[in-house]
This record gives C-alpha cells, structure tokens and sequence, in this order.
C-alpha cells in the first residue's frame, strides 16, 4: 500500500493531464511551492489562447475562464521556474500546480549561496561569495575538479611554483595568503562538512555548484578553519515532484604527445660533448675515474680516457664522438617513452521525487591516461542520495558515496633520466633496449655475471611496465540527517557524516628491475652469499583517517515586527579525525604464492658492493604515524531585514580542540562577523536612468587557523637509542602556553550594480585582511638550550607575527546580444592582491637564504612572495667572470655574495601574480555555442634557468645557454653568460644563478581553455520519443601561452617542467531521458 | 514550550564540559613528558647527554695536539680553527657549539626535574625509577655547570671566587629566562650541593651504563675538589669512588691489533661523555714522553705518516672519551696524597696504576718520596691524554709558579703563545646572549 502510494507519489510530480471531455469555463487550481508546500500567494497565472489572467489568492487557489480549447496554462512565480501546462482535457476540478525553486543555469535568477550551514538567496546575504554554476564546469576539461575553477572566480589563483615533474602540486590561494607556517589550503566543504579526501576522487560530474566563502561575513562560521577562505561543494541531488530523469554521459579524451621542441634550455648532444670534452681537459673526472666506488662515467668521457690511454685511434674516436653527437635523447624519449593518450569517461544518473521522497544515483568512471607509456589515473565513483519525507513534520535523509581513484606509474618519464646526457640512446637499430648510465662504471658492472652476480645494466625500455606501482586512493562518505520542523519557521537539524578516507601507495619492484638487481648484486657478499634474497621487493605505505561529524543546529526563519524578516540558525557540532598509518617492506617477495624473505637482518652493517658498509634499506618499514585531531563548536547565525533596502547579518563561532592544552579558557577562541548590505539603488524606483541596481556590502570580522605542528606542552618524540637501546626521548617543542588560533581580520566594501537596462551586471569587492597572532619564528637565546629543528640560532613558534593582505575583486558580466537566435556574452574577471609582513622578528640574516627559498621567507615590511636577486654587473672583460656590486663597488669575489647585506639585494616584487583573472567569452547560434577563456597573470617574476658550471658533474645536463657563453674578450658586450671556468668553483655559479640578469618578468596571457557545443535535443526527440536533452560537446585545453613578457618566450607557469603540459581534447555526448 | 525544550537541549550539549575529551594527545608520536617513563627517556638521550657533549676546546686549545698549516688552513670547523691558536672570539660571532651542548644539557636536566617534581610515585619500583630520574638530572646539570665554569669562568681561587664572576645558572626550563651571571662561588657551590644531593637518589652503580650513579658524583666531586686545590675532599670522594669499584684494565692483555683496541663502556668507564672534534695529530713532544715498555704507546697511537693519532679513546672510535674513569680516580687519589704528605700511600696508589699500564718486567718508572708528585703529574699527562682534562690541569697547575707553561704554535711564519693565567684561558660568552641580555658582563679575552 505504502508502496503504491510512493509510486503514485513520484508520478504525481508532472502534473498530469487525464484524458476526459474537453471542459469549458472555470478552470481552479492551487499553486504550491515544491520545495515547502507553502501555497503561493501572488503567483501570476495566465491562459494563452484565451488570453485571461488570473493572481493566486493567500491560500495559493485561482479561477480563471478557460474559453479556447486547447490552450496551454503559464504559471510564474518570482524565484520559481516558470511552468507551462498543454490543457489537453481537465480530469479534475481543480489542478494542482508544483513551482519548482529558481536555483541554477537559468539567466538572471538569483542564486541561492550555500554556505555549508545554510542557504539564502543571494540578496538576502551581505558577505562576499563567488558562485560557479555547473553549466561553467564543464567548459572546463580538467580532470581534477578544483583545477576547474581556475579562470571562474575572481581572487582565486593557483600558485605552482613547487609543482615538479612529477607532481602537479598547486596552492590553491583565495584572496592571497594568510599564514606563514599553519596549513595555507582552503577548506573544502562537500555537501556540508568538510571533505578530507583527495580532491582527484570528486567526479566533476556530479557537482550542481560551487560557491567560494571570501570574506569574514561568509566564512567566519567556519570558525578556525576559514582564514584560507572557504570552497563549498554541492553535488545534485533529486527535486521534489520531479520525473525520474536518467541523465548518462560518454566522453572521449585526447593528449597529444608533449612536444619536447618546446623544453626550454636543452642543451644538444654536441654541446653536451663540447662541455665534458672541457671539463675532461681540466682533469676534473680523475677522482671519480680512480675512486673505489666506481662512479658512472657518460660514454663520452669514457671515449676520451680510452683515447688518453691510448686504445682508441683518433679516427675512430671522431668517428665515435660523431656518432654519439648525432644522437638526442628526447627524440628518443618521444619515440620509446610517451604516447598520444587516449582516455574515455562514463557517467549514468538517475534523478526525481515524489511529494515525499527524493532520490538521486550516480556512477562515474573515468579513465585518464598518462602521455607517458604505462602510465594512467582511473576513477570510479559512485553515489546515491535520497530524502524521505516521513512525516509532515519529519524528514530524513541519507546519503552514500564511494569513490576510488587509482594511479599506475609504471612508466618511465623523461624527469627519471636526469643524469643521462642528451646524447644517450635508449633503443637500437633493432628497438632492442640499450643500457644507459646508472649508479656504476660500464667496466664495473660489465663484469657482475661472471662474479655471479645479477645483470647490472640499466635498460630503461625494459623496465616500462615491469615494475607495479600503484597509488590507490579510497573514499567512502555515509551521511544521514533528520530534519524536525514544529512548524514552518523553525527547523531543528540532526545530522552526522562519517568519513574514511583510506590511501595506499604499493610499489612491487619486479625481480627484474633494475632496482631490484641493484640491490641484491650490491648486498652480495665476497663469498657469493647473498644478503638480500633475489626476488622482488615490496613497498607498502598505507594511512586510513576516519572521520566523524555530529551536528545539531536550529533554524529560524520568519517574518517578525511588521514584516521584517528574520534568518537565525545556532547550532554545535563535535568532530574527531582519526588517522593512522603504516609502512613495510619485504625482500624476496613472490606476489604468486605470498612469500618473502623472512631472515633480513636490518641491524647490522655489511660490507657492499663496490665499496663501502651499510646496513640494509629499511624502504617503508616502521614508518607509523597516528593523530587523533578534535574539535568541539558552537555557532550562531543571524540575518535581519531592517527596512526592505538593509540587510544586516551577524555570525559568532568558538571552537575547541585537542591541540591546545595548558589553559583550558584559551581553547575557547570567539570569531565572529557583522555585516551590512544597503540597496542604494532599486531597478524600480530611481531617478538614474542608466543604473538599475546598486547595492552596497560592508562587513566585517574574524576567521581562524590553526597549526597542528604546534603544541602548547612541552613535547618529545620517541626514538630508539643507538647506544643503549633504550627509548629515547627527544624535545621538539619547548611548550607555548599562549598557544593560540590565528586570526585573520576581514574588512569587505563590495558593490553590486546593474546598468543599462541590465545589460551589464557586475561586482567590486575591496579588501583588507590582518592576520595576527600569526605563528613565526622567534629565536630563542643559546643559553635556553632548546635545539629542535632548523639552526643555529634555533627558534620556536609563538602567535607573534602580523600580516596584511590587500586586494581588489572585480567582476563585470555583459550580454552584448541577446536574440531568441544569437546571443554573446561576455565576463571579464579581474583580481589585485598583495601580501605584507607586518610584523616579523626574522630569524635569517643570510642572503642565500632569501636568494634560494623556493616559497619565501617572512621579512618584515615585505611580501611573503618576494624574490630577490644578486645585484648584475656584467661579465669581466679579462676571463668572462660573472660580477656583481657589493657596497656600491664592482667585485667577482664570489664567496663575498654570501656577506651581501640583505637591502644590498635587489627586491624584484612578488614570485606569485599581483594582478591577475579571465576573459570568458560564450556566443550561442541555434543550436551551437562556443565558449573560450583567456586567464591572464601579471605584476610578478620568475628566475629563468640558466648554466650552472658546477651542477654538471652531478647531472650531465648542462644547459643550452652553453653556447651564448663568453669565450673572448668582447663577448661581454653581447652575452651575459658565464665563461668556461678555469677551475670548479659553486659560488661563481650561484652568483649568476641568482642575479637580476635571470630575473624575468612572469606576465602572460594564456587561452585557458575552448568548447563547443551543440544541442540537438529537438531534432532527436522527434526521432527518439523520450529524449528531453541532447548535446555534443568538444573541450580543448593547455594551448599555452599566447604571449609572455619574459625574451625567451619562456613559459613562466610551467617553465620548471622538463615536459610542458600537452594539450587535451575532449569530445563528450550528453543524453537526458 | 517545544522551544524551550530544544534550547535546553542545547544549553545542555554546549554547556556540559568536555575538556576530558579535548585532552587527548594530537600526535601519538609526540609525548608530552610526564611519567617517570618519559622522564628517563629524556635523560636516557646520549645523544644529547652522553656523546658529542664536551667541548672540542678543552683539547684543541692544548698542548696535546698538533696540525700541520695546510690542516689547519683546511679546517672548516671555526671553533678548532680559533681555538687552536687562541684567537680572541673563537666563534666569530656564529653559534657556540659548545655553549649549546652545555646548556642543552642543562634544559633536558631541568624538564626532568621539573616533571619529576610532579610525580606523585605509585610503586615502589617507581620511587625508586623517580629517584634515578632526579639524581640523574641534578648529576647532568652539575657536569654541564662545572664544566662551562672550565671554559667561560676563571679558574677557582677560594680567595677570590665570590668576587668574580661564574656562569649563567639556568635552574628552570623555561626558555624566555633573563640570563644572569653567578659568581665563581655561586657556581661552584650550586654544583657542590647538587651533588650532595644526588647522592642520596642515585645508585652506587648504574642502572644503564650510560646513566649517572653514586660513583659517577663521587668522581665528579673529587675532579671538582682537585681543580679547586680542596684535597682533603678530593682525596675523600676518591676514595669512596674506589671502594664502589676500583679495577682497573690490564693493559697487557688488551688486543693491540684491533684498530680501536679499548672496548665500549668498559669497565674502567664510570661516566660516559665524548668530544666533538676533528682528528689530530699528537704533539710531537708529549709521544716522546712514552717509553717503548709502556703498553699505552702502542695501544693509544698508530702511525699515520711521520705523525701519530690517537686510537686510545674508551669510546671505541675516533671520537674522545672525555667522561670519567677509574683511572683518573687513581691519579686524583695519589696527587691528594702525595701533596698532603702521605707520600707511600702515594705511591702504593700509583704503583697500581701504573702496574697495570707498563710491561713492567721490561722496565718501569722509579718512584720515590723526592719524585712521586711529579711522576703522578707525568702519569696523569700520559694517561689522561685526549680526555678533555689537559685545559683543566694547565688552568690549574698555571698557579703554582715552578709549573707554568707557556704554550705555542708556529704555523708558516706565524707564532703564537698562550702564557700561564692569561686571559685567554677564558673564552668569551656568545655574542647572542650578549645581545640579548645587555648587561650580561663579557669575559675580557
């Protein structure tokens, strides 16, 4: 029965026409939001045909006279979507007529913001949000969600300057930085609590929208956690009296082959021999020539002893050495190594409610492929949401999500080939692999099989896919929420997440790898006993962090005191985070009967392999961790309508945590905000004809961030001493009593306008954060006797330091033509931001300090992001000699730039853009779009790549600059590049490697991304009964830069990269039915 | 009424304390140390209190030691560079090594004390563990104490030693101290009565070799006596070191083929400490001193060129063993007797000692009542040799007149000296605590 009812119910949704005689005269109806079941009142309701007009009285009911058969029924309401309903024949008296809420995608709806506490209407808010519809998600064809984003919103950029080869590590920054040491990541809220995943595991797909928390009115009721500004998920979920809607994607990606032409600064093979052939000359390989650890020596160097000694004629050495020089291992790496990649991405949704139960199920696979052979990323993702309405009163929820995202790196990139010279060939004639340079000499490892020993040789090509290394990343998410309202103004919440994120990194190094070999052939003892067993060796590393949430949170919301209306929520919630990990290894390992070897012995020294003793590597073995994170909240929230034009808001948090001890009050940290928004100019009512709309924010406020390497005890760690045996207990942290959470003060002056006949619409956001109580070094006297971490002189972290941000975000949307047929329309974000140090007692004096930190170090009355260089004076005219001016005097006395005051450094400006934002255009032509986005990044610099005469013993790399250098008196008059150095000296590289001559401004302007579109619903549901939507899309990305400010037309975000991101294209088929 | 009954609920839920709950430890890695466990723990760190703590300027800054120029030139440690030509500021205003190992010492002792303080012991087995861990601590700061005294005060003179001044006595871990100077007495008398007290807490031999123990306070008492010409009391915690264990190695029996012939933790070692230092070259002058029938030639140095090192070190390895041993209790208790006239106790003591280091049926020292005190001073030179004890014999044998050396240096055409009672016996504070605490008063150098 109940069942029946359900059915009946999810049917009942589409108002539904029965069949029966056609009926003329006064048609009744009730029209009833969807979302509440609260009557409409005032809702328009007009006949086509017969061209009569009805309003709904307070109970939501109309009468309206129906005197053309058919005729279809328009019903709008403000907020609601407005509804047509075809009048084929009345079955009933009276109609009852569902509003669904306004929410998205549909042009000029106010949206509502989600703030993972509460949602209201955007004009109902005085704080400062960026919303990004899901319609603007997929223009994008990232695979990470969050990399979408970039270009959207304003005030939000992605630094990515740490980022390497291998890894594709970004800060993602909102409205600058706000801390020096404590966590700088964002926080990101899915489906209200905060996600503890890898952001790889949110299949894009299933996000309705995105809305970024900035300022302190709307982030500050996230407490300790909002100071990098907030980022709130919400995934799609069914409506109530809506259609079971089966949504389904197919998507195609393609990566083309990177393209190395564009690496910048590879030096060629020749050059590469030119440079060995001078450093061979200066007798610089004769230690590691006659060195009992048979260092690896290139096959050039090798060709010139044989030649020194007589065993090579000097023609067949040229022969030789021409042969090596026509040799380039990129080609090579392109031709053996990397691949077009081919990826394809799958998604099915099922979607809909009744009057009481909302349902939504989702599965996502998606397969991305890496350009590098045997190299790939899937993820799987799956999902199911539902709400019952139990009762009138009552309402539960529950939801389910799974997601598993896995990465194979088997393959072998070019960043692993760092110390193969340009010259080395990975393949022969015949494609058979060759061995390149590793960790020995060619005459040593040459003879290991008659030793009996293991092979020797590295054979990269050999060892694509040999090797299983995998990354596993599990999320699972189970929520459920009960919702009690009393009455419709006020509802009291019940809600509790539990998270466990499991993550596994599992490298099984084949028996055959080189790795492998490396190590039993070098634990292999005189007598032929092997230490280490062969077979293949195991790492394994895994962490699980469970998580649980509890929420209970009270909602008001009505009109009180002659209509004004009221918006007020407290609540408190507990969380505990719980996360453990653990590491081994195993050598001799078989994967097919699960053995190992069982007698390894870690704790004694044995003589290895060329030379030397060691005990054996430990890999991932006693590598535990455990943390218990707690936190314990109460906040409130209030809105208030004081006249129709002002709007008022305040929020209030204080949290609690296990990481503050000593003093119980000073866990108790209050952050709160207020907020004012003034509708100074209503579309309605003003005497200027061109402003329609202007609406004035200011708000003001705390959020908070915490530490967790920070204690307020005095803390020790465990380790085992090597003379006793006994735990030893070592002192980290000397204990800070007045620990406390950071503090970021928030001012925000926005304005929200809208002119000419609301063809331009658009926002300012002014900004001023101060963070204080900022945790910072303070170094503590030699006498204190405290030595944990970096130092002399040792320091130790105390909420101290100040720091501002200021910043501009600007945002103008535009409809430059709007027909039923074309339509263009243009945004254009725009974003200033610039960080100070305020206050810093800094403990650094040493200019290679500020010189080579690759994320900056705090000084006081600078940007935390400030890059600093060696003052330039050219090369010496007698040897080429880089120089530079200490104390207004030219000297290339290199170990001097070590005593270089600090203001006698040149302070370029920031490493991180100052100004920067998009340029997103969208025309629509039928049934086509076309969308592109330009980002620009500007006001910054970067330090190009240059020589290092010093680093190519460690890396036979070298650089193409090589040869620019200055080879004769007069060629300092055109290059800047150092000469050959008559004998190695690291100081005379360091000072050209940092100088102002590498300096380059990093401005650019880059096409973000392109994509067309084509719907073809209309044309396929007449084909295809059923079918409500159809559209083809094509996604391209990573086109590069398509202007850069820096000579070289280096790439300034990528230029670190020895493989430039390629570009990527994506063709994706969307059905609805 | 519904109303008021959800707010209840919440007064209730936001009201009812759970700071229990909030007092979980964050970190399971991180111990904040509290329990007798942990406080051992702390004091059980050799890396912090047992190696690489003594300073390196109590040999480098010595006639002990030789480095040809190049070596010298070639040091890249600044504090063995200055050190071993008595240079003004040792450290050039960088870090000061030795003061941070010193007073590292002294925090971890007082964290400990301080905790220990608080404990409140459950067992008997745990009074007695809770015991260790004060003695221990008190034991450590008193190394720590007396031995900076050694490097940064003037030597002990009782007539004098209220009016000059010490070291900086930190007695608490708390990092944000205002640093003060003691005077000589204060310093010494803080040690003293330290050690008077860690006696009663510490048992007569360790636990754990590495930790302290009665015998340990017993030999640090006497080389504190010693150095302050007290040789009643010398003579008298000597003695009771001794009773606690008085064997000695003998010589003849060790393994000279081994290339660190003395074993680690031995049983002569009653406290142990290392240096940090480079390696050196003995001076020339003191090798000669040992004849071919004395087991330490062989034993202590191997060849190395035309020079020889020191491979003697009771640390087993080219680090300096620079603790206390049971030998140096035999030297102290013979100079004590012999300079209070008891001179066949002399050199019955000695005798001892030196039977067990000669192969005496190819040749011995003489000794008699006109040679015995300086046969024990030779004795103690050849002995004590790279135990961080020659800087402590120079400060004090410097006042008596017909014993003063001067040393010196000659590096290329360079000469430099180090007269009996100069200044430069005492190294100055770091520049640091200067700064931060302006009216420290710097020693005169």
């Amino acid at each position: 029965m109940i069942i029946i009812r359900f059915i009946s119910l999810i049917f009942l949704g589409n108002v539904l026409i029965a069949n029966g005689l056609p009926c003329f005269g006064q048609l009744k109806g009730k029209v009833v939001a969807s979302d509440s079941d609260e009557p409409l009142s005032g809702a328009s309701v007009y006949l086509h045909l017969s061209n009569a007009m009805a309003i709904t009285d307070a109970d939501g009911h109309f009468s309206i006279s129906l005197s053309d058969f058919p005729d279809t029924l328009h019903v709008s309401y403000i907020g609601y979507k407005e509804r047509r309903i075809p009048l084929g024949g009345i079955a009933n008296d009276t109609l009852d007529i569902f509003m669904h809420p306004l929410e998205l995608s549909i042009e000029e709806v106010d949206v509502n913001i989600n703030t993972g506490y509460y949602r209201l209407p955007k004009e109902r808010m005085t704080g400062s949000f960026d919303f990004i519809e899901s319609s603007k998600l997929v223009q994008s064809n990232q695979f990470n969600l969050i990399d979408r984003i970039e270009g959207m919103a304003p005030g939000i950029q992605f630094d990515r300057r740490r980022g390497t080869d291998d890894s594709d590590y970004k800060e993602i920054r909102i409205r600058g930085v706000s801390t020096l040491y404590a966590d700088r990541t964002p926080l990101i809220v899915l489906d209200d609590f905060p996600y503890e995943g890898d952001l790889n595991n949110i299949n894009p797909d299933d996000i309705e929208h995105i809305t970024i928390l900035k300022d302190a009115a709307a982030a500050s009721i996230w407490g300790a956690r909002a100071a990098n500004g907030v980022i709130v998920l919400t995934t799609r979920k069914g409506s109530r009296h809506q259609r079971a809607r089966i949504s389904t994607n197919v998507g195609l990606h393609v990566k083309d082959k990177p393209d190395f032409h564009t690496t910048y600064g590879v030096l060629d093979a020749a050059g590469t021999i030119e440079w060995e052939r001078l450093l061979f000359e200066q007798g610089r390989y004769d230690q590691m020539e006659n060195s009992s650890q048979y260092p690896p020596l290139t096959e050039a160097v090798e060709l010139f002893i044989r030649q020194r000694d007589g065993l090579l004629t000097s023609g067949s050495f040229q022969e030789e050495i021409e042969e090596l020089s026509k040799n380039n291992l990129s080609r090579e790496a392109a031709d053996h190594l990397y691949r077009t990649a081919y990826g394809q991405q799958y998604n099915i949704a099922l979607r809909g409610g009744s009057e009481a139960v909302t349902y939504s199920l989702s599965a996502g696979f998606d397969q991305n492929p890496s350009n590098v052979m045997a190299n790939d990323h899937g993820r799987l993702t799956l999902n199911a949401n539902n709400t019952f309405r139990i009762q009138k009163k009552l309402t539960l929820g529950t939801s389910v999500r799974y997601a598993n995202s896995t990465a194979r790196n088997n393959g072998i990139g070019l960043a692993s080939f760092l110390n193969s010279p340009a010259y080395t060939r990975l393949a022969d004639e015949d494609g058979e692999a060759l061995p390149v340079l590793s960790d020995y000499r060619v005459n040593y490892i040459a003879g290991a099989e008659r030793e009996g020993l293991l092979n020797w040789q590295y054979r990269p090509l050999d060892e694509v896919g040999l090797s299983n290394f995998m990354n596993r990343n599990q999320d699972l998410i189970l929520g459920s929420y009960i919702q009690y309202s009393p009455v419709s103004y006020l509802n009291l919440n019940l809600n509790y997440q539990y998270q466990q994120v499991a993550i596994s990194q599992r490298k099984q190094y084949h028996e055959n790898s080189y790795f492998t070999r490396n190590l039993v052939n070098r634990y292999t003892q005189t007598d032929g006993n092997r230490v280490i067993n062969e077979g293949a060796i195991l790492d394994d590393l895994s962490e699980t962090m469970s998580t649980h949430n509890l929420r209970l949170q009270l909602n008001y919301s009505n009109k009180i005191l002659n209509d004004r209306r009221l918006d007020f929520l407290v609540g408190a919630e507990v969380k505990e985070r719980i996360s453990e990990g653990s590491g081994f290894r195993l050598y001799g390992y078989n994967d097919r009967i699960l053995t190992a070897q069982s007698d390894v012995d870690f704790a004694s020294r044995f003589p290895v392999r060329p030379a030397s003793s060691l005990r054996i590597p430990l890999g991932y073995n006693n590598r535990l961790s455990g943390t218990i994170d707690r936190y314990f909240s109460v906040y409130a929230n209030v809105g208030f309508s004081l006249t129709d034009d002002l709007q008022l808001s305040g929020s209030l948090r204080r949290d609690a945590s296990n990481l503050f001890g000593v003093r119980e009050n000073q866990r108790w940290t209050p952050l709160w905000s207020a907020g004012v928004a003034w509708q100074a100019l209503d579309g309605a009512q003003n005497g200027f004809s061109w402003v329609n709309d202007l609406r004035i924010r200011l708000t003001y406020g705390f959020n908070g961030n915490i530490d967790k390497g920070t204690s307020a005890f005095v803390t020790a760690s465990y380790l085992t001493d090597a003379i006793t045996g006994l735990p030893r207990a070592q002192i980290q942290n000397p204990g800070n009593p007045e620990l406390t959470w950071e503090k970021s003060r928030v001012v925000n002056l926005g304005f929200d306008f809208a002119i000419l006949q609301r063809r331009l619409t658009g926002t300012v956001d002014l900004y001023t954060k101060r963070i204080t109580d900022l945790l910072g070094n303070v170094p503590v006297e030699s006498t204190s006797g405290f030595t944990a971490g970096l130092g002399p002189p040792y320091s130790y972290r105390t909420n101290y330091a100040a720091m501002r941000n200021d910043g501009v975000d600007f945002s103008i949307n535009s409809r430059n033509i709007i027909s039923k047929s074309f339509s263009w329309e243009t945004s254009f974000l725009f974003s200033f931001v610039h960080n100070k140090l305020v206050d810093y007692q800094q403990s650094s004096t040493n200019p290679l300090d500020f010189l080579t930190s690759a994320s900056g170090i705090p000084r006081e009355g600078y940007s935390l992001d400030a890059i600093y260089s060696i003052p330039w004076a050219g090369l010496s005219a007698d040897a080429g000699d880089p120089q530079f001016y200490l104390d207004g005097e030219v000297t290339n006395d290199f170990t001097k730039f070590r005593d270089i005051p600090l203001d006698q450094l040149i302070v370029h400006g920031s490493s991180v853009p100052i100004i920067f934002g998009s340029l997103n255009n969208g025309i629509r032509w039928h049934d086509f779009s076309f969308h592109a986005t330009l980002t620009f990044k500007g006001n910054y610099y970067f330090r190009r790549e240059s020589i290092s005469y010093n680093k190519f013993l460690s890396d036979n790399k070298g650089h193409a600059d090589f040869h620019q250098r200055w080879r004769a008196a007069g060629d300092e008059l055109t290059t800047d590049v150092p000469s050959f150095p008559a004998q190695n000296n690291s100081n005379r590289d360091l000072v050209y490697s940092h100088s102002n001559i590498l300096k380059e401004r990093a401005d650019h302007i880059r096409l973000q991304q392109v994509s067309f579109g084509f719907d073809f619903s209309e044309g396929l549901s007449s084909i295809v009964p059923g079918i409500e939507k159809a559209a083809l899309s094509f996604n391209v990305s990573n086109f590069g830069v398509l202007w850069a400010q820096n000579v070289k037309n280096v790439d300034p975000e990528w230029y670190n990269l020895s493989v430039q991101p390629s570009k990527n294209y994506t063709l994706r088929l969307n059905l609805m039915f | 009424m519904k109303k008021y009954q959800i707010l209840l609920l919440f007064s209730l839920l936001t009201a009812t304390s759970c700071d229990s709950w909030l007092d979980i430890k964050a970190d399971k890695k991180q111990v904040v140390p509290q329990t007798t466990d942990e406080l051992q723990a702390l004091l059980d760190n050799t890396n912090f209190l047992n190696t690489n703590t003594m300073s390196g300027l109590l040999e480098v800054s010595t006639d002990n030691l030789y480095l040809t120029e190049p070596e010298w030139l070639s040091r890249g440690n600044i504090e063995t560079r200055n050190g071993y030509v008595w240079a003004e500021n040792i450290n050039e205003g960088n870090a000061d090594f030795s003061w941070i190992a010193y007073y590292r010492m002294v925090y971890y002792a007082n964290v400990a004390l301080e905790g220990a303080k608080k404990i409140k012991p459950d067992s008997e087995a745990e009074a007695i563990a809770l015991q260790n861990v004060m003695g221990s601590a008190l034991f450590f700061r008193s190394w720590a104490f007396y031995h900076l005294a050694q490097l940064y005060a003037i030597q002990y003179k009782e007539a004098t030693a209220s009016s000059v001044q010490g070291i900086p006595l930190r007695l608490t871990s708390d990092i944000h101290q205002k640093t003060k100077r003691s005077s000589l007495a204060a310093t010494y008398g803080q040690v003293i009565d330290d050690l008077l007290i860690a006696i009663d807490h510490l048992p007569e031999l360790p636990i754990v070799e590495t930790r302290p123990s009665k015998l340990a306070v017993f030999g640090l008492l006497s080389r504190i006596f010693l150095q302050m010409g007290d040789f009643n009391q010398a003579l008298r915690y000597a003695e009771s070191g001794l009773a606690i264990k008085g064997d000695l190695i003998n010589y003849g029996e060790i393994d000279s083929t081994l290339r660190y012939p003395f074993p680690l933790l031995n049983k002569e070692v009653v406290f142990y400490q290392t240096m940090t230092t480079g390696s050196f070259y003995i001076d020339a002058q003191l090798y000669s001193l040992y004849e071919d029938y004395d087991y330490r030639k062989s034993l202590f140095f191997n060849p190395e060129g035309t020079f020889f090192k020191f491979r003697g070190s009771y640390s087993n390895s080219r680090t300096f063993f620079a603790g206390l041993a049971i030998d140096e209790l035999y030297l102290i208790k013979s100079e004590c007797l012999a300079r209070l006239g008891r001179l066949d106790e002399a050199i019955e003591s000695l005798k001892y000692l030196i039977d067990h280091r000669y192969n005496v049926d190819a040749g011995h020292p003489t000794l008699n009542h006109s040679n015995i005190l300086d046969e024990i001073l030779h004795q103690r030179r050849l002995q004590l040799v790279y135990r961080g004890l020659r800087w402590l014999d120079l400060r004090r044998l410097n006042l008596e007149p017909d014993r003063e050396v001067t040393l010196t240096r000659e590096l290329g055409d360079k000469i430099y000296t180090l007269p009996p009672n100069s200044s430069k016996y005492i190294f100055v504070i770091p520049d640091d605590v200067i700064d931060n605490n302006p009216n420290l008063s710097q020693n005169e150098r």
